[in-house]
């Protein structure tokens, strides 16, 4: 069977759990992404902006020295950072974008956590010439200066969120306060496979072209599928984009790199799926990470695109059916990653994206030479030179 | 006949009035006394469960959650608090008011109804997931906003129970000035089309509102403007209690006139 239901379940997760002033937009944008999703019109105006706009396909290249190094499995890299924006989001913001404009929608709001989804969308606005507000907690607005500035270069209003541990899940709260506020012009133009139905299902359909691509060249380059494929997990929309298109190649292992910050063992993690209890939060019912008097706990991690306390229900069902397997990687081995394909291979990658990095430079060495290993390397590093540097006790700008 | 029936069949027609407090907020001790101090006025409560990212509030509900939070309250001391106010006051009805999350992982539908509370308000469970809750004798209200359609208010009325609570305004609490023509259209229809009284709360900010409001609805509910007050003398319990008892007693004209 397919996933979601007509009422947006996955198996017992996903759902639509808001107030009942978004209900009926809600079921709006449910009728409208049912219409569009059908529509061959629809997809070729993506696929156009997906063609000469961002840049697609992007490139799956072969890590040659990091396998070479590591003396294991033949690493692949899926190179969504390579994209227009410099990261996978670009991918559900162009398609959102879309659908925005069919619905007569002009003003846009959104959360951003590293800034990835933010700069997307503040980009996706300025090709559309739509009203833009994002909203970004001011601790990430923090550790993420350079996107913050993008985003208002961009032309895009940015709000810092104060509230609570002023990263991520606040950023979403905003928004959705926000929302519930502007009913009548505003898209909320969410950022993860999360939140209520439809938007798990819509942002894994409009990042399903990152795995959709991945068969496509590994066929090419190897013949076969891969035996594993990697992929950081926050909410989630990387990791279900690479990993959709494999779910019925079941000799495909699904491998999801949770944020484990300083251990899991401390209260210093984002680890939703080791860590977390089922619940329903900004929307769906998932895993969170969460007392047991079901208050939200504040996470942690170096990464602030991984900070997020809940996870989107497709991966909550991945897990518990087995389908899919997840673990996470501390910030110090991610990190070390970091470094790792810098040096190795001439690649920066995101502080989200060296996770899954991590997780392979952990694994490949223990695996046969011939297990070809694709890895989501989900965005580009530039963002985070300053945390990174921070860590270094390297100081690169004047105060 | 729940407790919340009988309160409204008491008014015989008149207006009711009800304010939301925060459980816990400013302490536990000052909230049960705020409690004592407000059933004097009150025809019934709303009790605020606090929530860690309460999605539906404004920056002062907001704020008096964390506050509270921060003070220790929890559903453990939420249940206490309303069995301490049952111990003097068996009459004044009690919805206890809060998130889903709050009430997902745990058997506390049963705890709360033992507890002396009569009503359950879970702003974020549409009623196409009422399903999910267990069998109880607690009247779960339902909400109707400016954005529910006929259609759906129809499947809203079907099976309601205690009162209808109407959201004045599409927004967070404490923020927007409710319009009272624009609402009025909607509690009138809601009115024609149920049996069970329709009360207004978000955006109601004093008496002078909440007379204007009750022209044409069975009640007013007020949340933020009492919080505020609330807030606005922490330091100094005397001038709150004075400041507060001074608000309320403007209320107890909603039946007359203007």
């Amino acid at each position: 069977m397919n996933y979601p239901d007509e009422y947006g379940y996955f198996k017992e997760f996903g759902g639509v759990f808001v107030a009942e002033t978004l209900i009926p937009l809600v079921k709006n944008l449910q009728n409208e992404w049912n219409k569009a999703k059908n529509d061959p019109e629809f997809w070729n105006k993506i696929n156009y902006y997906h063609k000469y706009y961002t840049g697609r396909p992007s490139p799956l290249y072969y890590a040659q020295r990091l396998s070479e190094y590591l003396g294991g499995a033949k690493i692949y890299l899926k190179r969504e950072d390579l994209n227009h924006t410099g990261a996978h989001k670009i991918n559900h913001c162009i398609g959102q974008i879309l659908l925005a404009q069919k619905m007569g929608k002009t003003r846009i709001i959104a959360e951003t956590g590293a800034g990835q989804h933010g700069v997307a969308t503040a980009t996706a606005c300025a090709l559309f010439g739509m009203k833009c507000i994002i909203y970004q907690g001011a601790i990430d607005i923090e550790r993420q200066k350079p996107n913050a500035f993008r985003m208002k270069l961009l032309g895009a209003e940015l709000h810092a969120v104060e509230d609570g541990s002023k990263t991520l899940k606040d950023a979403v709260t905003a928004a959705m306060q926000d929302w519930v506020s502007n009913v009548d012009d505003t898209y909320y133009l969410l950022g993860s496979v999360m939140g209520p139905h439809p938007y798990p299902e819509m942002i894994r359909t409009f990042q399903s072209v990152i795995g959709q691509e991945v068969k496509a060249q590994i066929q090419e380059l190897e013949g076969r599928l891969p035996d594993s494929i990697v992929a950081c997990v926050g909410g989630g929309s990387n990791a279900m984009g690479i990993f959709y298109p494999f779910i019925e190649d079941k000799e495909v292992s699904l491998i999801g790199v949770e944020a484990g910050g300083l251990g899991l063992d401390t209260k210093y993690h984002a680890a939703t799926l080791a860590k977390g209890k089922k619940g329903v939060f900004h929307g769906m019912l998932s895993y969170f990470i969460q007392n047991d008097d079901g208050q939200i706990i504040e996470p942690y991690s170096v990464s602030a695109g991984l900070d997020y306390p809940g996870i989107g229900p497709e991966h909550a069902m991945l897990r518990d059916s087995k389908r899919a397997e997840y673990t996470s990687i501390k910030d110090n081995e991610a990190l070390d990653a970091f470094h790792k394909l810098s040096t190795l291979e001439g690649i920066i990658p995101a502080l989200e994206s060296a996770h899954a990095i991590a997780w392979a430079i952990k694994k490949a060495p223990e695996l046969p030479k011939n297990h070809i290993m694709v890895v989501n390397v989900s965005g580009r590093g530039d963002k985070d030179i300053f945390t990174v540097a921070d860590k270094m006790g390297v100081k690169i700008c004047q105060e | 006949m729940s407790r919340i029936d009988d309160m409204f069949k008491d008014l015989k027609g008149k207006k009711a009035f009800c304010v939301y407090l925060m459980s816990g907020y400013p302490d536990n001790e000052t909230c049960l006394e705020i409690m004592e101090l407000c059933s004097k006025y009150v025809d019934f409560f709303e009790l605020g469960m606090p929530f860690s990212d309460p999605s539906a509030d404004g920056p002062l509900i907001k704020t008096a959650g964390t506050i509270a939070l921060e003070k220790g309250a929890s559903t453990k001391s939420t249940l206490e608090l309303i069995k301490k106010f049952r111990k003097t006051n068996n009459k004044t009805p009690i919805v206890w008011m809060g998130y889903y999350n709050s009430i997902f992982n745990s058997n506390i539908i049963k705890e709360i109804e033992l507890s002396g509370a009569d009503g359950l308000l879970t702003v974020d469970l549409p009623i196409e997931e009422f399903k999910r809750l267990p069998k109880t004798n607690l009247d779960i209200i339902r909400l109707i906003t400016p954005t529910t359609d006929k259609s759906r208010i129809s499947e809203i009325l079907k099976g309601a129970s205690g009162f209808i609570y109407f959201v004045s305004i599409a927004g967070i609490t404490g923020t927007k000035e409710a319009q009272d023509l624009a609402i009025k259209n909607t509690v009138e229809y809601i009115k024609a089309n149920t049996t069970i009284p329709c009360m207004v709360g978000f955006g109601i900010r004093d008496a002078q509102k909440a007379k204007k409001i009750c022209k044409f609805s069975d009640g007013v509910i007020v949340g933020s403007a009492l919080i505020k007050i609330i807030s606005q003398n922490l330091n100094n319990k005397k001038e709150m209690f004075a400041k507060l008892e001074e608000f309320l007693a403007a209320f107890t004209q909603l039946n007359v006139e203007l």
